[in-house]
C-alpha cells in the first residue's frame, strides 16, 4: 500500500513522517472524527484549507490531491459560486458540493488484497478534467480544489470501507486485540509489539546472550500486572517502550520509564559507520549470536519470532531474545522469545497503542449511542483517544436515509433540544443537497478511520502490489553502448499470470519486509538496483554465456562461459562469486565442507588478481573441485527458486549495510544525456543512491564523487527516478535546479488510464 | 593541541613508520584506545583475504568518539592500486603506486572540461585554485604497506554537515587491501577536536590476515 496526505508539500527538514502528514491536513475542531456537535457521527474530518499565494513551498493554488490510486466511482462538479450562497447549499454559511468518490485496491501483505474508498466532499470551482466516472487516478493526481463549508475554507474528507475489507485492513471487528496468541503473519509492518504477562521476570545481566537458559541469572523484577513493549525500527536505532494500563482509565495506557534507545548494541557486531546502531547491525548480531541458522535468528531479532517457517528453522528451537526492558522502577533483561509472552506489529492494530474498534452502537441512526464512547468521554480522555477509533456507522450522503439518520433531532434529548419540524426541513433541503447515489454503500454501516490516523498508520506498511510494483519499472532505460553513445531503450515488462517477475513479487515483498526494506527511500534504492540487475524482474540469472564471432563475417568462432562460471549472478541483486554465495549459505545455515569453500574462493581470488589466466588456468568448475550436489543444488536455487532469488537480495542489502547509505539525504541531481536517436532525455541520481548502489556492487567506489566504474548506473538510476515517483512525496529538479516537478522528465511513469 | 615529536623507542610502534614523519600527540604511550579485532562482517568486502584484522584504535584523552566515517573495507589489492586516489574525487591530483620505489606518491593531471564542471559542483567552489593539495602519508603497519591521504577538498554535502578533513587509507597486504575513510575533526563542546595523528598513528598498528576463528 501506498498512500500519502490529500495535501503534498515539502518536508521541513528533520520533519517525522507522522508530524509531516499532520501538518497537510489540519483538522476543523468543530468538524472532527468521529463525533460532529451534537454527539452525532461524523465519518471524517474537514480539513483546513486556504490558498496560499506567492509563499514559499506552496503552489499558487493548491489542488486536492488522491490520497493513494484509485478509480472514480462518482463525482458532481462544485455547482457555481451563486448556488453555493445561497439556500439549501447555504445553510449556515456558503458550501460548495463538489465531491470525488475513489475506489483504492491494493495489498498489505500475502494474499491480503483490500479495498477502501476516499471521499473529498466540498471541492469548489472546478474539478481536474481526468475525473470521470470509472476513470484511473494515481497517488498524487490532481483531484480539484478545497472550497467551503459552513462558511469554512476547508473540505470534509472521509475514509471507509465495508466489514469485509475491515477484518483484512484490521484482523479484527472486536474492540481490542486478542492478546493471547500472536498477531498475524499474513502482514506484518510498523513496529514490533510484545505482551508480557504478569509474573514475566527480569534479570540485572545476561553474560550469554545465545542461552536461554536462566539458572545462573539474578532476577531484578517480576511483574504484577500486564506490560505492553514496542519496539521500533528507524534510522538504523531501535527504541524498545514500555506501557501498562492506566490504573483509572482502562483504555489509556502509561508509558513506563524512558525509551531505550539502543541499548542492546554491542560494538562486536560494528562495521566502523555503524557503531551503536543496533539495527544496522542486526545481521552481525544474528551471525553472533544464532550461527547455526542467522537467516532464523535474523527473523526473531527483527519480528520477534520466525515468521518464515516455511523456509526458516531456528536453531536451537529455545534460542532466546534477550532484550533491555523497561519495568516500573527499573530496567532488565527479558527473553522475549518465550511462548508466553505474544507477539504483534502494527498491523494487528494493537489496543495499547490507542486503536479500538467501536461497534456497539447497532442502529441505523446518526446519533452516537456507542457506550465505549460515553465511556471515554466520561473518563475525559476521548480527545486523546478518538483519532485511533474505528467505527462502524452509517454513510451520511445518502438522501434516501435521511430521516432515518437525523429523525431523533425533532426529539428532545439531554443535550440538544428538539428541533422545529420547519428547521428540520431546511436540514433535510441542505443535506440532501450534498447527498449522492451511494450504490451499494447507501444502506448500512460501514467502518470509518480518522483520515490522518489512517494515512500515517498504513504508510508504514510498504507492501507492494502488482500495480504498484508495476509502476516502479521505468517505460525506457538508458544504455551506454560505447563511448558517448547513449541508447534510450524502451523497456518491455512482463508480468502476466505465471511469470517471473508475477512470482517473485510476493517473495520480494517478504525479503523487503524481513530485511527492514520498509522505507519508501530503502525501497527505492533496493529496487533501483535489483530491476535493473534482473533485466526488469525478466531473468534471476546473469547471462554468463558469451559468443565470438568475426568482425567481418559475422561466423561464429567459440561460444565460451564467463570466467567465474558457475558462480555468476544469481538472484534480484545477482548474488555473485563463491565468497558471496558461501557467505549467504552460511548466513541460511547451511554447513559447506571448509576445504571446497577456501578451494573455490583461493581459486576466484588468484583468477581476480591474474586477468591473463582467467579463461587459460580457470579450475572454479564444480568437477574439478568436487562440490557436492547440495551445494549445486543451493547455488541454482538463487535463480531458480523465486525465494531464493529475493531472500539471497535482502542478505546483500544488510551484509552490505545498504540501508545505511539509503537513509541519507536523498538529493536529486537532475542529468541531462543526448542520445542516439533519441534526442535528449532525463534521468536522476543521488549520492545515497550512488553509495547504497556502491555498497553491493562496488565498495572501492562509494566515495567516488564521479559515479563512474558502476555497471548500468544509468540504468539503475531510471528505475531509482520512477521510484522515488511513486513511493515518495519528493519533486524533481527542472533545468534550474528547482524543485517543481512532480514526475520524472522522459515520460518514465509506466502508468496505462 | 601540544604536540611532541615522534617518540620511536616506544615498544608497540616499533614496527610501524609513517613517511613523512608526524608531530605526534602529547603522552602516546599513555593514550586510551580501543582494542579492535574485525572479522569479516565488520568490514564491506570484495575479497574475504583480510581474514581477521586487529589494530589499536587511538583517540584523544576524553575524546572517544570518532566524527562520522565511512565503512572499513577489504578489497583486491590489484584494484586499490589500479584505482589509486584521486580521479573519483574530482581533483586535479591523485595518488599512485610507484612500483619502482614501492611507494605511494602524488601527481598532478589536467581535468577534462567534464572533469572540471564536476570539481566545480562537488566542491561548491567558483575556480580549481580553490582546491587545497592532497597530503599524503607512506604507512608501514605491522604487516602491511599502504597510503594515508589528508583531503580538506570536502564535497559541499559533507561541508553544510561540517565535514572539513578526511583521511583515507589503504593498507595491502598480499593480494588483500583493508581500507576506510573518516571525518578527521569533530565539535566538541564547541571546539574542533582533530583526530588525524590519533589516525596515522592507528594505521600503524594494523595486522591483517590473521587466522580466522569461529565467531561465536
Amino acid at each position: 500500500m501506498i498512500i500519502s496526505p490529500p495535501f503534498v508539500r515539502p518536508r521541513n527538514a528533520g520533519e517525522s513522517d507522522p508530524s509531516w502528514v499532520s501538518r497537510m491536513m489540519p483538522v476543523d475542531i468543530n468538524r472532527d472524527f468521529p463525533l460532529n456537535r451534537h454527539a452525532s457521527w461524523h465519518g471524517g474530518v474537514h480539513v483546513l484549507h486556504t490558498d496560499r499565494h506567492g509563499e514559499e513551498g506552496y503552489d499558487r493554488i493548491e489542488f486536492v490531491r488522491a490520497i493513494a490510486d484509485g478509480e472514480v466511482i462518482s463525482f458532481r462538479s462544485p455547482s457555481s459560486t451563486d448556488k453555493r450562497d445561497t439556500f439549501p447549499l447555504n445553510y449556515d454559511g456558503r458550501t460548495d458540493d463538489g465531491y470525488v468518490l475513489l475506489k483504492h485496491q491494493t495489498d498489505i501483505g500475502e494474499n491480503c488484497c483490500v479495498v477502501y474508498y476516499s471521499l473529498y466532499m466540498h471541492l469548489m470551482d472546478r474539478l481536474d478534467p481526468a475525473i470521470r466516472v470509472g476513470a484511473r487516478v494515481w497517488r498524487k493526481d490532481r483531484i480539484g480544489r478545497s472550497g467551503m463549508v459552513s462558511e469554512t475554507n476547508a473540505f470534509h474528507f472521509e475514509l471507509f470501507c465495508d466489514n469485509e475489507n475491515m477484518l483484512k485492513l484490521t484482523g479484527r471487528t472486536t474492540p481490542e486485540l486478542d492478546i493471547t496468541r500472536d498477531g498475524r503473519t499474513d502482514t506484518l509492518y510498523g513496529d514490533i509489539h510484545f505482551y508480557l504477562p504478569p509474573g514475566t521476570h527480569f534479570y540485572e545481566s545476561v553474560p550469554d546472550a545465545a542461552s536461554s537458559g536462566t539458572d545462573h541469572l539474578n532476577p531484578v523484577h517480576t511483574s504484577t500486572g500486564p506490560l505492553f513493549v514496542s519496539m521500533t525500527f528507524e534510522k538504523g536505532d531501535c527504541t524498545m517502550v514500555t506501557r501498562r494500563q492506566n490504573i483509572t482509565t482502562e483504555a489509556l495506557f502509561d508509558t513506563v520509564g524512558e525509551p531505550l534507545v539502543n541499548t542492546d548494541a554491542n560494538s562486536l557486531d560494528s562495521n566502523l559507520n555503524t557503531l551503536g546502531k543496533y539495527e544496522y547491525n542486526l545481521s552481525r548480531a544474528a551471525r553472533r549470536l544464532y550461527p547455526q541458522n542467522p537467516s532464523a535468528g535474523f527473523e526473531l531479532l527483527r519480528f520477534g519470532r520466525v515468521i518464515s517457517t516455511e523456509h526458516e528453522t531456528l536453531t536451537p528451537a529455545s534460542a532466546p531474545l534477550w532484550r533491555t526492558v523497561s519495568f516500573p522502577g527499573g530496567t532488565g533483561m527479558v527473553n522475549l522469545a518465550s511462548s508466553d509472552i505474544k507477539k504483534f506489529s502494527d498491523a494487528d492494530f494493537p489496543h495499547w497503542t490507542g486503536w479500538r474498534l467501536v461497534d456497539d452502537d447497532t442502529d441505523n441512526n446518526s446519533q452516537c449511542n456507542s457506550p465505549l464512547i460515553a465511556g471515554l468521554q466520561e473518563s475525559g480522555h476521548f480527545s486523546d483517544l478518538s483519532s485511533r477509533l474505528v467505527c462502524h456507522f452509517p454513510l451520511e450522503w445518502n438522501a434516501d436515509t435521511f430521516d432515518q439518520r437525523y429523525a431523533w433531532l425533532k426529539t428532545d434529548s439531554d443535550d440538544v433540544p428538539a428541533m422545529s419540524e420547519e428547521d428540520y426541513k431546511r436540514l433535510r433541503s441542505h443535506a440532501s443537497a450534498l447527498c449522492f447515489d451511494m450504490g451499494e454503500h447507501g444502506t448500512g454501516r460501514l467502518w470509518h478511520f480518522h483520515p490522518e490516523a489512517f494515512i500515517t498508520h498504513f504508510r508504514k506498511c510498504c507492501w507492494l502490489s502488482k500495480s504498484e510494483l508495476k509502476q516502479i519499472v521505468p517505460r525506457n532505460a538508458l544504455r551506454m553502448a560505447g563511448r558517448n553513445d547513449y541508447r534510450w531503450e524502451a523497456i518491455t515488462y512482463q508480468d502476466g499470470t505465471g511469470s517471473i517477475a508475477d512470482n517473485i513479487r510476493t517473495h520480494i515483498n517478504r525479503a523487503m519486509q524481513k530485511h527492514l526494506i520498509t522505507t519508501p527511500l530503502r525501497i527505492a534504492c533496493f529496487l533501483g538496483n535489483g530491476i535493473q540487475e534482473t533485466g526488469w524482474l525478466g531473468t534471476m540469472e546473469e547471462g554468463y554465456r558469451y559468443t565470438e564471432t568475426d568482425p567481418r563475417t559475422h561466423q561464429v568462432i567459440r561460444r565460451y562461459n564467463i570466467w567465474y562460471y558457475p558462480w555468476y549472478g544469481r538472484g534480484l541483486l545477482q548474488l555473485t562469486n563463491p565468497e558471496n554465495y558461501f557467505d549467504y549459505f552460511s548466513f541460511r545455515g547451511r554447513a559447506c565442507p571448509e576445504n571446497i569453500r577456501n578451494t573455490l574462493i583461493d581459486e576466484y581470488s588468484r583468477l581476480y588478481v591474474h586477468r591473463g589466466v582467467r579463461y587459460t588456468d580457470n579450475h572454479l568448475s564444480d568437477t574439478e573441485n568436487h562440490v557436492p550436489e547440495n551445494i549445486i543444488q543451493w547455488r541454482n536455487n538463487v535463480s531458480s527458486d523465486s525465494h531464493e532469488a529475493a531472500s539471497s537480495a535482502g542478505f546483500y542489502w544488510v551484509a552490505r549495510d545498504m540501508a545505511a547509505y539509503a537513509d541519507a539525504e536523498h538529493i536529486l541531481e537532475r542529468c541531462s544525456v543526448n542520445t542516439r536517436g533519441s534526442g535528449i532525455k532525463i534521468y536522476y541520481r543521488s549520492q545515497a543512491f550512488w553509495q547504497a548502489s556502491a555498497a553491493v556492487n562496488l565498495p572501492s567506489q562509494i566515495d567516488n564523487g564521479r559515479y563512474q566504474g558502476l555497471n548500468g548506473f544509468d540504468a539503475r538510476c531510471c528505475v531509482y527516478g520512477s521510484a522515488i515517483a511513486v513511493l515518495t512525496e519528493k519533486k524533481f529538479p527542472d533545468s534550474n535546479n528547482s524543485l517543481v516537478n512532480e514526475k520524472p522528465e522522459s515520460d518514465q511513469l509506466r502508468r496505462e488510464r | 593541541m601540544k604536540t611532541l615529536l615522534l617518540l620511536m623507542a616506544i615498544p608497540f610502534f616499533s614496527l610501524g613508520k609513517i613517511t613523512p614523519e608526524i608531530a605526534t600527540p602529547d603522552r602516546l604511550s599513555e593514550l586510551p584506545f580501543d582494542q579492535l579485532t574485525l572479522h569479516r562482517g565488520n568490514y564491506l568486502a570484495d575479497t574475504g583475504s583480510c581474514k581477521i584484522i586487529s589494530l589499536k584504535l587511538f583517540f584523544p584523552p576524553e575524546h572517544k568518539r570518532y566524527p562520522p566515517s565511512g565503512p572499513w573495507l577489504c578489497l583486491f589489492s590489484v584494484d586499490v592500486i589500479s584505482n589509486g586516489y584521486g580521479p573519483g574525487q574530482a581533483l586535479p591530483e591523485k595518488v599512485y603506486f610507484d612500483k619502482k620505489t614501492g611507494l605511494w606518491k602524488k601527481k598532478k593531471y589536467t581535468l577534462s572540461r567534464e572533469g572540471a564542471q564536476r570539481s566545480l559542483e562537488v566542491y561548491g567552489i567558483k575556480s580549481l585554485s580553490e582546491l587545497q593539495p592532497l597530503e599524503l602519508y607512506n604507512i608501514q603497519s605491522v604487516n602491511a604497506r599502504g597510503y594515508a591521504v589528508i583531503n580538506r577538498n570536502i564535497p559541499l554535502r559533507e561541508k553544510q554537515k561540517g565535514v572539513k578533513k578526511k583521511l583515507s587509507f589503504c593498507l595491502i597486504r598480499d593480494d588483500a587491501a583493508f581500507c576506510g575513510s573518516g571525518s578527521m575533526i569533530n565539535l566538541i563542546d564547541g571546539k574542533d577536536v582533530g583526530f588525524t595523528p590519533y589516525m596515522l598513528k592507528s594505521l600503524e598498528t594494523v595486522e591483517m590476515g590473521l587466522p580466522e576463528k569461529t565467531n561465536n
